[in-house]
C-alpha cells in the first residue's frame, strides 16, 4: 500500500499499438494515479473500463483537447485543472485532496525525422515560455515535465537556459536560477541523466534506434522527467523507474530491445507533503 | 549623364501590406467580441534572440476557466519580408508547416482554419464548460 499524499505518474509513448493489457497491468501492478499516453489508438472507454476496480477510485478520462496526449487520471476530477493544451504539449495543475499542488507538462515533442536539432532547440525555447506562463499563473513552481521529448538529455534542447534549462546535477539545480544576458533563467533537474547506459539503473535508454552511420547512439533517452528544484523535496532517485516489465508482461524483445513499443514507459512517483 | 530608374515598373502603385499579427489580431477581437469575452481570442509574440523571425501564436483563452488557454495555430515569419510564411497546426505541427506565399492566400487559410467545424466544435465546448460553471 502506497502511503498517503503519494502520487504516481506513468508516462508511455505506445507506438499506436494495441496495447491495452499491457497499459492495464502495469497500471494495476504499479498503483498509477496519473496515466498519460503519447501515439495512443485506444479507446478512453476500454481504458477506464479495463481499469475499474470494484471499491477503488475509478479513472477518468481528463484530457481534454489535447490532440497528442491521453490523460486519465483516479484524482477525483476537480483535482486535475487544465491550464493550457499547446499543440504537442498539455499542462495541467493537479490539487490532490491531500498534499501540494503541483504543475503537470505532458509532451510529445516532434521527432527528429521532421525536425532539426536546431528546429527542436528553438520548440523548446517555445514551450519554456509557456511553462513559465503556467507556473506565474498558478503561483507556484513545483511543476514536473515528462514525455516524449525526443531529444537526448545533452542536446541543445535540455540544455540551454532559454530552453527547458535542464541539469544533471541536484546540487546545483538546487540553486534555482542562474542568470545568464542579465536575466535569472530557472533550472530543470534531469534525473535520466542518471538513467543513461548500460551500467544505469535500468536498461541503458528509453528507445532504440540503429541508425548505421558515423553516429550511432543506439540508445537514447527521449522519454525524460525533468523535475524544478522547488519540487526536489517531493523525488526520491528510488521513485523513478524506466520500466521494462510488469507483473504479466515484458516491455523488451528477446534481444533487449523496446518491444512492442518502440518506447519503454517511465514511472515517477512524488511525496508531496502536506 | 542621367542615372536610370532601377527600381523596376510601378514602384508608385506598390500597396503596403498588413502585417501578418495584425490580421490575427483583428481576428482575435472579433472572437472575443462575439463570444462577449467568454473565450477570448489572444495573440502571443515570441522571439528568438539573433533572428529576425516572428513566432506569433494564436490563442483561446477562457478567464472563467482558470485562465484555460488553447493554441489554434502558430506561425512564423519575417518581420522584413512577410511571406513566405509558416504556419502550423496541431494536426502539421510535427510535419512541413503550410506555406503561404501572399496576403490573400493567408486570408483564405484563415478562413479555412478559424471556420472550420473543429474550431467550432472546441469553441463550442469551452463555452459549455464557462456556461456549466
Amino acid at each position: 500500500m502506497k502511503p498517503p499524499n503519494t502520487l504516481t505518474i506513468l508516462f508511455w509513448n505506445i507506438n499506436k499499438k494495441p496495447l491495452l493489457e499491457y497499459v492495464v497491468d502495469v497500471c494495476k501492478c504499479e498503483d498509477v494515479d496519473i496515466l498519460i499516453l503519447a501515439e495512443s489508438e485506444l479507446s478512453s472507454e476500454d481504458i477506464t473500463d479495463s481499469l475499474y476496480v470494484s471499491g477503488e477510485p475509478e479513472y477518468f478520462d481528463v484530457t481534454g483537447n489535447s490532440n497528442l496526449l491521453k490523460f486519465y487520471s483516479r484524482l477525483p476530477r476537480k483535482s486535475v485543472v487544465p491550464v493550457s493544451d499547446i499543440s504537442r504539449f498539455s499542462i495541467k495543475h493537479i490539487i490532490p485532496p491531500l498534499g501540494k499542488s503541483i504543475l503537470i507538462v505532458a509532451a510529445h515533442l516532434g521527432s527528429k525525422l521532421h525536425q532539426d536539432n536546431e528546429e527542436q532547440a528553438i520548440n523548446a525555447i517555445r514551450i519554456s515560455r509557456h511553462i513559465i506562463e503556467a507556473e506565474s499563473e498558478v503561483r507556484h513552481d513545483r511543476t514536473v515535465v515528462i514525455g516524449d521529448l525526443n531529444m537526448d538529455p545533452f542536446e541543445t534542447g535540455l540544455i540551454a537556459a532559454d530552453g527547458f534549462h535542464a541539469i544533471m546535477d541536484k546540487t546545483i539545480a538546487r540553486k534555482r536560477h542562474r542568470k545568464v544576458d542579465d536575466v535569472e533563467r530557472s533550472f530543470f533537474y534531469n534525473p535520466m541523466w542518471s538513467r543513461f547506459g548500460d551500467e544505469s539503473i535500468g536498461p541503458p535508454g528509453t528507445y532504440y534506434l540503429n541508425k548505421g552511420g558515423q553516429k550511432n547512439y543506439y540508445w537514447n533517452m527521449f522519454d525524460q522527467v525533468l523535475i524544478r528544484p522547488s519540487l526536489l523535496k517531493a523525488y526520491s532517485a528510488d521513485n523513478l523507474t524506466v520500466l521494462t516489465k510488469s507483473k504479466n508482461f515484458s516491455f523488451l524483445s528477446n534481444t533487449n530491445k523496446p518491444k512492442p513499443s518502440d518506447h519503454l514507459p517511465i514511472l515517477l512517483t512524488l511525496k508531496l507533503g502536506r | 549623364m542621367k542615372v536610370a530608374n532601377l527600381w523596376g515598373e510601378n514602384l508608385d502603385s506598390l500597396k503596403g501590406l498588413i502585417p501578418p499579427i495584425d490580421i490575427l489580431r483583428t481576428q482575435a477581437e472579433l472572437l472575443t467580441e462575439k463570444t462577449k469575452g467568454r473565450v477570448q481570442g489572444v495573440i502571443k509574440k515570441g522571439e528568438v534572440e539573433g533572428k529576425d523571425g516572428l513566432d506569433v501564436e494564436f490563442v483561446l483563452l477562457v478567464k472563467e476557466l482558470n485562465n484555460y488557454k488553447y493554441q489554434l495555430f502558430r506561425i512564423h515569419y519575417s518581420r522584413l519580408v512577410f511571406y513566405p510564411l509558416f504556419l502550423w497546426t496541431p494536426e502539421n505541427d510535427e510535419m512541413m508547416p503550410t506555406i503561404i506565399d501572399s496576403e490573400d492566400r493567408l486570408i483564405l487559410v484563415l478562413m479555412e482554419i478559424l471556420g472550420s467545424t473543429k474550431t467550432r466544435m472546441i469553441i463550442e465546448s469551452l463555452l459549455s464548460q464557462v456556461t456549466k460553471k
